[in-house]
């Protein structure tokens, strides 16, 4: 059983769409055209207001009704005259419910309802346009009551699959509230189905925006008297000017990821009264459904957009889901943890042709030797009865052994050259395409790298999990490991463990947290604060060999990129972003610097000049479209567990495949070849992970780093630009508005001024990278954000030759203090 | 609806499927009895089910389960049993219990090769019946309850 808690919360809150008013969805929905409907003569609608009336709780609702749309009423007295013989039996309807009334027809009919299997009196069964099934009217409202309940729009007769009218609905139903419910969910079908329908994503707002053609300008601004809220076309969230979808989204979830640091609570979710457990998101239409773990089948089918998937990996499936080995069985609790689904996996496919092998020389000998015995027997038992010299028989039997013994060899060759193939083929080509077309789950080609990759990531991922936010923990292993600059895997794994259980702790907090709030929010969250998904070890990749050369150049890249992520993103999620970028990799130090940096390089390797200086912004930018497809796979994630990749692959189609391209192209030019086979399995959703040479992307980084952290120029803002071309592009103006930044956004979670320049703490740095810093966020202190900025830029520049983890982890107080 | 539930146990007894038929610690939604199969290689043991109803039944479908255990190809180790009859998607409140318990019963009579929950089984049934046979006569030796007296 399922049901959308969250659809009807929003339900309760907005009962106003952008398309009308409620009168109008009543008529409409109604399906009896209004504007021609005449009004009924007053004699008829005074009888039907004079029902209504008798009724005692829906007195004044039905007052309102009667008094007030004219075409509702008219539409009843329509009905009314259509149905005249019936009339009486309405009254009797909507008169009180206790059964007899005495303006009825006494009738001495008595049916038995097939459903309370109680006998009543005919005139208690309504009459039902659109079948010939009855019941009684206690037991429709019922049905009724719990179909719309569970937000079930398509209700169809108990007995037979026709349809209700909505006027017999609205007529049995006798309940303004639940008929608007009704309507509510029949018009949110329908939205989705609607590509252009877009949700204000304001806390308490529940317009929508039809947006046709808004592809190219993807303001919108919410229709709402009084709400006025402007949001992107493309990502749905708040409006976020000079800034990709994908930068604002990492923004976002810095912030979120802030606050569930500095707060105690963890699981939203868990406010609710369902476990986290319990309540994910379709894959495709991310609409929130709950399960009662009641030990119910995971074969799930989502109420509103119809999309069967699997309950444990949250993947859109086919009948041989649960038939292959990939851990999800039907009644099963818990999906296998990614090592187990890739021990099984590797296992069929190494195990294959061992298993093979084996068989093949088994069966040959057994063949080649058994065939004649069979035939030598066969022939003996024959001959056992009939009357035939002895000689005779071991003649016959001689025969027939040695033409076998010819025959069975060039069967039993036969038999192995068909069956082996065909094991081969389906080992090999079936399983792995299957596994993969489901989402990557885990199995490259079966390469070791690969799957040692994997591997890493799992254990990190378990690791991470564990964890609380230790953010100093982190940086000291990250710190500890080493260095990327050979560009040698094993480092790298090595590193990307570590940060990537760092990453996934946060994740896993930011996830906790932000369950309830914006998928996108969720989705940056997850992205830039756990980086946990198997779709995030490229991530990891990445954000290691940055660090990596960060630590070697000594650039600021990695904190100046972070210091004017703050100071330059003229954006209120960019600043906040930034704020919360440094806040949060304070205590991983390299790691989150460089992950900015990282993200941004691979998304523009063109800007890989700009990666020190513009790392803030095109961190942004480039972090937000580098991520796209990380964040979008990770927007339902509620969890930071293996499970998240396999969401990610399906809820990743979501994302903006304009962004995803653009970095992909980019990111294929940075990534390593190690990274490769992880990014071969999250090819349906991460594009961006492909592998280009590490090694080759450090050096070109390195230099940016040191040589064009200056050259931050307007051009690059401009170009770094996504579809959301409004607002200003000038520098200047970025730094300026830096300050107004928190106070813009508008997201659902609370909105925490952040210090715009929270600056990460500088690692040595050359002489002339600090200028360079010290002039950023000089920039964002004068620009009139709060005192808090100045301090903690001033702090960061004070500290740039200190040590990291304990500026870190200062820094991170000091923030966690300002927020 | 519990006057309807309270009908349908008075049905459901008169059909004589199921003997013993009563309800759980006085609980009228939640049903137990005995199940007889007619059919090798169960038809020498008897099998308890529990058959569970919604709040809102008859709107919600119930739900059958096998409290003994069986070597049955659509009854996995918890007793779960394959029932379209009793998914949201097929359930009409029209259905009575005893339908459902006829159900039931004719599953284990005859193993349906589209209801399986334990694949294992299933082929084994498919492709070895005489070994199926007489693992299942085996366990139902072993597990399931003695028939009582017609």
């Amino acid at each position: 059983m399922k049901f959308n808690p969250f659809l009807m919360s929003d339900l309760d809150m907005s009962l106003h769409r952008q398309m009308g008013s409620d009168r109008d969805l009543q008529s409409s929905a109604s399906s009896v055209s209004l504007p021609s409907v005449k009004k009924a003569p007053k004699k008829r609608r005074i009888s039907l207001g004079s029902l209504f009336r008798r009724k005692k709780d829906t007195k004044r609702k039905s007052r309102d009704l009667n008094g007030g749309v004219d075409g509702i009423a008219s539409i009843e007295s329509i009905h009314s005259e259509m149905c005249t013989d019936k009339n009486s039996i309405f009254s009797t309807c909507t008169s009180s419910d206790n059964g007899t009334t005495s303006s009825s027809k006494p009738s001495g009919d008595f049916m038995e309802c097939p459903l309370c299997l109680l006998r009543h009196s005919k005139d208690r069964f309504p009459e039902i346009m659109t079948c010939h099934h009855r019941s009684c009217v206690d037991c429709l409202r019922q049905y009724l009551r719990i179909e719309i309940s569970e937000s079930r729009v398509n209700i169809s007769c108990p007995e037979c699959s026709e349809r209700f009218n909505p006027h017999d609905i609205r007529l049995i139903l006798n309940d303004d509230i639940l008929m608007e419910k009704y309507e509510e969910f029949m018009l949110r079908r329908w939205l989705v189905a609607d590509p252009d329908c877009r949700w204000c994503p304001a806390p308490d707002c529940g317009y929508a925006v039809i947006a046709f053609g808004c592809a190219s300008c993807p303001k919108l601004t919410c229709g709402r008297e009084g709400c006025g809220t402007e949001f992107c076309y493309h990502c749905k969230q708040i409006w976020h000017p000079n800034q990709t979808c994908d930068a604002a989204r990492q923004e976002r979830a810095q912030s979120l990821r802030l606050r569930t640091i500095r707060s105690s609570s963890i699981s939203y979710s868990q406010e609710s009264g369902a476990a986290a457990d319990d309540i994910k998101p379709c894959p495709r239409c991310a609409a929130y459904i709950i399960k009662m773990n009641d030990g119910s089948c995971n074969h799930m089918t989502c109420a509103v957009c119809g999309c069967e998937f699997c309950w444990l990996c949250m993947k859109e499936i086919s009948d041989l889901h649960y038939l292959s080995p990939s851990g999800c069985t039907f009644w099963g609790k818990k999906p296998w943890s990614r090592k187990k689904k890739i021990l099984w996996q590797l296992g069929t496919l190494v195990g294959a042709p061992v298993g093979i092998a084996l068989i093949a020389g088994i069966a040959i000998p057994a063949m080649i030797i058994g065939i004649p015995v069979y035939v030598g027997r066969k022939i003996h038992n024959r001959y056992e009865g009939k009357d035939i010299s002895k000689h005779k028989r071991n003649l016959a039997i001689a025969g027939g052994v040695t033409l076998s013994v010819i025959v069975s060899p060039v069967v039993a060759a036969v038999t192995v050259g068909i069956g082996v193939p065909i094991m081969l083929a389906y080992v090999y080509g079936v399983v792995p395409i299957s596994l993969c077309r489901s989402g990557g789950c885990g199995v490259s080609a079966g390469n070791g790298k690969g799957v040692r990759i994997e591997f890493d990531d799992e254990n990190d991922i378990n690791v991470g999990g564990t964890n609380a936010a230790v953010d100093t923990t982190s940086v000291a292993e990250a710190r500890h490991n080493p260095s990327i600059g050979e560009g040698s895997v094993g480092g790298l794994t090595g590193s990307l463990s570590a940060s990537g259980s760092h990453m996934d702790r946060i994740g896993a907090i930011r996830d906790n947290l932000s369950e309830t709030a914006s998928t996108m929010a969720l989705a940056g969250a997850s992205i830039t604060g756990s980086l946990s998904g198997s779709a995030m070890v490229n991530c990891f990749n990445r954000l290691e060999v940055q660090a990596d050369v960060q630590k070697e150049r000594y650039s600021l890249s990695g904190e100046s990129g972070t210091v004017s992520l703050g100071t330059v993103s003229d954006n209120a999620s960019t600043k906040a972003m930034a704020g919360s970028i440094l806040n949060s990799y304070i205590p991983l130090d390299r790691e989150g610097n460089s992950m900015e940096v990282q993200v941004d390089i691979e998304s523009k390797p063109a800007k890989f000049r700009h990666n020190s200086g513009s790392s803030s912004v095109d961190d942004g930018s480039a972090a937000g479209r580098s991520n796209a497809g990380c964040s979008s796979a990770c927007l339902p994630e509620s969890k930071s567990s293996a499970t998240k990749w396999s969401k990610e692959t399906t809820a990743g189609k979501k994302c903006k495949g304009k962004l995803r391209k653009k970095s992909s192209m980019k990111i294929n030019e940075t990534r390593e070849d190690m990274d490769a086979q992880l990014l071969e399995q999250q090819s349906t959703n991460s594009s961006e992970f492909d592998s280009p040479s590490l090694s080759d992307s450090i050096p070109s980084v390195a230099d940016s780093h040191s040589s064009h952290f200056s050259e931050f120029s307007c051009s690059d803002m401009e170009s770094m630009k996504t579809s959301c071309s409004h607002g200003s592009s000038d520098y200047h103006t970025r730094f300026t508005t830096v300050s107004v930044l928190p106070e813009v956004e508008n997201d659902r979670l609370e909105n925490s001024p952040q210090p715009s320049g929270i600056p990460v703490p500088v690692p040595t740095a050359p002489s002339t990278d600090v200028p360079q810093l010290s002039y950023i966020a000089e920039e964002g202190i004068n620009n009139g954000s709060s005192t808090d900025v100045g301090l903690g830029v001033g702090e960061t520049l004070k500290e740039t030759n200190n040590n990291h983890s304990q500026h870190a982890v200062e820094l991170s107080t000091a923030i966690q203090t300002e927020i | 609806m519990a006057a309807r539930i309270a009908k349908e146990l008075e049905e459901a007894r008169r059909w004589g499927g199921a003997r013993g038929l009563r309800p759980l610690d006085g609980n009228v939604r939640r049903w137990e009895g005995l199940l007889l199969p007619n059919n090798p290689p169960y038809n020498a043991g008897a099998f308890r089910f529990e058959l569970t109803f919604s709040p809102h039944h008859p709107l919600s479908p119930p739900r059958a389960t096998l409290r003994t255990s069986i070597y049955h190809p659509g009854v996995d180790a918890e007793g779960h049993v394959c029932q379209p009859l009793t998914s949201a998607q097929h359930w009409v409140p029209t259905t009575r219990a005893t339908q459902v318990l006829q159900d039931l019963l004719l599953l284990l009579d005859s193993p349906d090769p589209e209801r399986v929950l334990r694949q294992d089984l299933a082929r084994e049934l498919r492709d070895r019946p005489e070994v199926f046979h007489r693992r299942a006569e085996e366990h139902t030796r072993q597990h399931a309850e003695p028939r009582p007296e017609p």
